[in-house]
């Protein structure tokens, strides 16, 4: 039997194929670029009511400042927490890295820090604070395990009525003066490094478990 | 782990890519071969003696039906002869069918027991006559008008006609969710025989030219798939397989999970070792596209059952467990090209399979299948196939036997059913 070799089948589906995977690319790429532009809105928005607190804090009226701040601090918390959760997702899920974006977002932070920080000294306010230095270059598999601890934490504080605000850096971001500075004033020099702050600080180098951060929160009070 | 991750990455693009051109490649060749697929029938005729076969082991319970659906066939009784071979039963086997010797039906018993199917097969085809000789498992049994459906299919240079194995009755899930395989699997076979590819002779059936059966020296015994095996081996001979979608032949499939995964172990156990005994049809510029289609792509099939097996693996050592990850807010975050891709290979999917569905109904109408068994069958059973190569690879492992015993244990059920 004289064999036959279907050559425009297998070249017709192989044209067919590159054509969904194209398709698929340019759609998918297309609804990425879409989700960077709606981060780049929430980064705005969190800028604009970052702002607007600070200008009362330039005013100098103390009272409505701090009335102000306990207004707005556990929706200031939640949208940049979940801003935060955004960027890593993208970066580590689907490899999308924005520098840029993650650079805003570090100032961000740290505008969002010092503005809490002002609130402690004129409101009397008093919250615990996280700061976590982390890697996403796949030299740290503690640093995953740390994220994880973090945000376990977090919710099970946020279940007993207690806020922890969270502040995430990328230690292994060298070109940002606000992470250079921040790990500078901290001291921290290895990843994963955690700061714990209330009255006082404290300083947890490599891997910890949430138990062990909420006993070492427990010396803070 | 990047490079855990990077792997992952890579068969997840891999997967897609192959999933994608498979799904694509089928619908060409329907849309190409369409004429042949739907309207192909046989055109020989012809009435040839017609030998049958029925292998038996420990059937007591079910070879009566199998024996009555033979000496019901409308077919002349001058031009066909029922042949049971016994394998040693232990049951009452022989008994059952001794008393149908009255009634023209020859038994033979095996000096000891072969330990498979194949092994009695070929025991009986010396007592034979026929020109084509037909193999019929005793649990199965047929229509009326099989061998008038099938006979005139044997044109020049064919040497074997497949009938259109169908699950009896199905009134369980596992029934019903293989009763909907068997069909489109009758289908595929359909597009496949179109591309001269078909590489599968079913054991409930299948007809061979004495011819085309003796080239090949018969089944192969070390075979746990000896119908497998024998459709490569007469393939590679040169002769040309047809298959039918309306000569039906009722199979008994196995209605526990249990039975399923016996069953199913076995056919891709008995597979990967048929392949490799015949990598030879590698060579696609001498085997054509049943080359390509029977080794080839069903090997590159492996890629998305790796990721299958693997991925989850990996996921659960890089602790990034998507659940985990639900909480960042929306599961839109996730889409990307994969994500679309996966949503069109999906639409196919189900485009493709109300098709099939559509067409293979025309000979099923009597049998009613709820609504939900469909999306069961296709992201969950269809699903399951790939993890039943854990199993594959465990019995490789601790080098299980297979042998009738195993064949049966996979029916046992049915049997207390029936």
């Amino acid at each position: 039997m004289q064999r036959k070799l279907s050559w425009h089948l297998y070249i017709g589906a192989l044209i067919i194929t590159l054509l969904i995977f194209s398709l698929g690319f340019f759609v998918g790429g297309f609804v990425q670029s879409g989700f960077n532009d709606g981060m780049n809105d929430e980064m705005f928005d969190i800028q604009e009511k970052i702002r607007n607190i600070e200008l009362l804090v330039i005013s100098e009226d103390t009272n409505y400042f701090c009335e102000i701040y306990y207004d707005k601090i556990d929706q200031l918390d939640e949208d940049t927490y979940n801003l935060g959760q955004k960027l890593e997702f993208l970066e580590s899920e689907k490899n999308v890295i924005d520098n840029d974006l993650k650079k805003q977002y570090f100032e961000l932070e740290l505008r969002d820090y010092i503005l809490m920080n002002k609130a402690k000294e004129q409101c009397n306010f008093t919250m615990p604070v996280l700061i976590y230095f982390y890697t996403n270059t796949g030299t740290c598999p503690d640093c995953i395990d740390q994220g994880y601890e973090i945000n376990s934490l977090r919710t099970e504080m946020y279940a007993n009525g207690q806020m922890l605000r969270v502040y995430a850096y990328d230690g292994s971001m060298n070109d940002s003066a606000v992470v250079r500075s921040l790990m500078s004033e901290q001291g921290v020099v290895t990843l994963p490094s955690v700061v714990l702050i209330n009255n006082g600080s404290i300083l947890l180098e490599g891997l910890h478990s949430k138990d062990q951060m909420i006993v070492e929160l427990g010396k803070l009070k | 782990m990047l490079l855990a991750e990077a792997i992952l990455n890579v068969l997840a693009y891999m997967s897609a890519f192959v999933l994608t051109y498979f799904s694509v490649f089928l619908i060409l060749a329907y849309l190409f071969n369409k004429e042949c697929v739907d309207n192909f029938v046989g055109k020989r005729q012809w009435t040839p003696f017609v030998s049958i076969i029925i292998p038996m082991y420990n059937e007591g319970r079910e070879v009566h039906r199998c024996i009555d659906s033979l000496l019901a066939l409308d077919y002349p009784k001058d031009k066909y002869e029922i042949i049971v071979v016994d394998d040693c039963s232990t049951d009452n086997s022989y008994e059952v069918v001794k008393q149908y010797e009255s009634k023209g039906i020859k038994l033979y018993k095996t000096p000891k027991n072969t330990g498979h199917a194949a092994g009695s097969k070929n025991y009986g085809v010396p007592f034979c006559k026929g020109d084509v000789i037909a193999f019929l498992d005793s649990d199965s049994f047929v229509a009326p008008d099989v061998l008038n459906i099938m006979l005139p299919y044997f044109e020049e240079g064919v040497g074997v006609v497949t009938p259109a194995c169908r699950v009896w009755e199905p009134h369980t899930i596992m029934e019903k969710l293989q009763f909907i395989e068997f069909e489109v699997i009758l289908f595929l076979r359909r597009i496949f025989m179109a591309l001269e590819a078909v590489y599968v002779t079913p054991g409930p059936f299948s007809m061979f030219t004495r011819e085309a059966f003796e080239s090949v020296g018969g089944f192969d015994e070390k075979s746990f798939t000896e119908d497998h095996e024998i459709a490569l081996s007469i393939q590679a001979k040169g002769y040309m397989i047809r298959s039918t979608v309306d000569a039906s032949v009722h199979v008994i499939q196995p209605d526990t999970i249990k039975g399923w995964l016996a069953q199913r172990v076995r056919w891709l156990r008995g597979g990967l070792y048929n392949r490799i005994k015949h990598i030879y049809l590698l060579n696609g510029l001498k085997y054509g596209d049943f080359g390509i289609l029977a080794i080839v792509l069903d090997m590159i099939l492996f890629i998305p059952i790796a990721l299958m097996l693997i991925g989850p693996v990996v996921n659960f050592f890089l602790k990034d467990h998507w659940l985990a990850r639900m909480g960042v807010g929306s599961v839109f975050y996730s889409i990307d090209a994969l994500w679309f891709i996966g949503i069109f290979i999906t639409i196919i999917s189900l485009i493709w399979f109300v098709y099939v569905w559509k067409y293979m109904r025309k000979f099923t109408s009597d049998y009613k299948i709820n609504w939900w068994i469909w999306p069961l069958h296709l992201f969950v059973y269809s699903a399951a196939w790939g993890y039943v190569w854990l199993f594959v690879l465990w019995e490789e492992i601790t080098r299980k036997k297979q042998s009738w015993a195993t064949r049966v244990e996979g029916e046992e059920a049915n049997a207390k059913k029936t």
